[in-house]
């Protein structure tokens, strides 16, 4: 017996069966009958090949007129960007604001506006602007409104402020950029709880380690650890883990969906804000992380800290997500 | 009196008419099953007119219950046929092969025999499984392997993702693997 054999079988099966299937899905959908005096097939789809050789004529006038884009582009852009300073407003750090400024206390609102100014020094230093000023400035600015409220978030970006720094850039020697940018690896997610927990708040807790092994497991070859971390993080091979250090950062959340979005450097270690999407599926679930620890970041893991934001909305949420994290360096 | 009554009873007075009506309401349909299987105009055309013979030849004495699902079952047949004559011309093509099967038509061989035994209590194995499955598992089973309706169209139809359709299927085909094997037919 073959498929073919079911197949026949099939036709043979009850008509009430087919009936009902048939049913099921005109009931959706009622083919249309051909006009007296057409072809039967008039209003059937064309045959894949058809189909596919008509998108892509399509396609073709569309391709050609991006390609030209493209090109028009990379001609008059680098004479562009000789000309022109490069100081322009980030906004997407400003929508990240508003977002946590509303679910958070004062507290974490001050945080953020640090970030959205780390970001905007990040941007500046391609210029070879002075970042240390950059961030004197926006320190006297922040560190006053300390009861600030979300919708002041908008008044962090005066125009003034952006004369008084191209001012400085033109004044100060040139200095070594101050902002770090890391990649963030993430591993895996696990729920350690089979159970969804019911009216108890969740756990929250953040471990931080620094690797390689201080103490390797003795049961384990020491290149098979670092081969499981590799993978454990998609660590890329031209890393080398026998060399580099990195920083481990397990989180145990309530909520599956939590990630680091956010990074502050302080004395010797990080300050890492954690958003999570609050949903009533609450569990125990395990996140894991690694940021490699370049020689010039001293991070020790007992100095490292992290801040909490509880975020709803989902697209603020997927917003944030990250796979590097951008830090100024405490001088 | 319904339409499809009307038809059953324009063949039985052996009116032409009937096939005409057929054509217009059922056509489209038939003619899509037909071009699922057989992937060619010409041939689902085609698989259509036989399809009308049969239903000239069948009704009387035939008379459906559901007659859609009567004409799905006959052109469906048709291009069941289709394909395996298309497919013996493939592997073959010499005019031995050719001069077998105009023999085969009138000498049935013991295989055959045995086959249409086999092919008999397949029938009645499937009927008795399908009827055990839930009506939306079953439905979803015949619209895929009885109208080969795609999976996107079943996807679509019942508000289900593609990969939600696809692992439904295989997991219907699994079982129906397992009641076979039970029923020793596989």
């Amino acid at each position: 017996m073959n498929a073919l054999d079911v197949m026949k079988a099939l036709g043979n099966v009850p008509a009430d069966m087919i009936g009902t299937c048939m049913d099921d899905l005109t009931a959706a959908d009622e083919p249309e009958l051909p006009e007296a005096g057409t072809a039967l097939h008039d209003d059937l789809p064309e045959p894949v090949s058809a189909v596919r050789s008509v998108r892509i004529i399509r396609i073709i006038p569309a391709a050609a007129a991006a390609c030209l884009l493209i090109g028009v582009f990379a001609a008059v852009y680098p004479k562009l960007r000789i000309q022109t300073p490069e100081i322009t407003e980030p906004p997407a750090a400003i929508v990240t604001t508003e977002t946590t400024a509303q679910n958070t206390p004062e507290t974490t609102a001050v945080t953020v506006y640090t970030t959205a100014v780390s970001q905007k020094a990040t941007y500046r230093t391609t210029a070879e602007t002075v970042s240390q000023i950059v961030t004197e400035t926006v320190t006297d600015v922040f560190t006053d409104p300390v009861e600030t409220q979300p919708d002041t978030v908008s008044e962090l970006q005066p125009q003034t402020e952006a004369t008084m720094i191209s001012t400085a850039i033109t004044e100060t020697a040139p200095q070594q950029p101050d902002t770090m940018t890391v990649p963030l690896w993430k591993g895996s997610v696990s729920n350690s709880s089979s159970e969804l927990i019911i009216d108890e708040a969740p756990n929250f807790s953040c471990l931080f380690r620094r690797l390689p092994f201080e103490q390797p497991d003795p049961f384990f070859e020491l290149s098979n650890q670092y081969e499981s971390l590799r993978e454990e993080f998609s660590i890329p091979q031209d890393f080398d883990l026998t060399q580099e250090p990195l920083l481990d950062i397990t989180i145990i959340t309530g909520y599956k969906d939590t990630a680091i979005t956010g990074c502050r450097y302080t004395q010797n270690g990080l300050n890492l804000t954690v958003s999570y999407l609050k949903t009533n599926e609450i569990s125990e679930y395990t996140v894991r992380y690694a940021i490699p620890l370049p020689e010039n970041l001293k991070v020790e893991p007992e100095n490292c800290t992290v801040e909490y934001v509880a975020l709803t909305d989902e697209d603020a949420y997927q917003a944030l997500l990250t796979d590097s994290l951008s830090f100024e360096l405490d001088h | 009196m319904h339409d499809d009554d009307r038809i059953i009873s324009l063949l039985n007075q052996r009116d032409e008419s009937a096939l005409q009506i057929i054509r217009e309401r059922y056509g489209a349909m038939c003619f899509q099953i037909a071009y699922r299987m057989t992937g060619n105009r010409e041939d689902a055309e085609e698989c259509v007119s036989d399809m009308l013979l049969d239903v000239w030849n069948s009704i009387p004495p035939n008379c459906p219950d559901h007659l859609p699902a009567y004409l799905a079952s006959l052109v469906r047949r048709t291009a069941i046929d289709r394909y395996e004559k298309a497919h013996r011309r493939k592997r073959g093509g010499t005019q031995f092969c050719a001069a077998l099967d105009e023999l085969a038509e009138i000498i049935p061989s013991g295989e055959q025999v045995e086959h249409q035994v086999e092919q008999r209590e397949l029938t009645a194995a499937l009927t008795k499984w399908l009827q055990a499955l839930p009506e939306r598992k079953r439905n979803i089973f015949l619209l895929r392997y009885f109208m080969s309706e795609s999976v996107q169209t079943i996807a679509q139809k019942y508000g289900m993702s593609l990969s939600a359709v696809k692992m439904e299927l295989l997991r219907t085909r699994e079982k129906l693997k397992e009641y076979l094997r039970k029923e020793g037919l596989l």
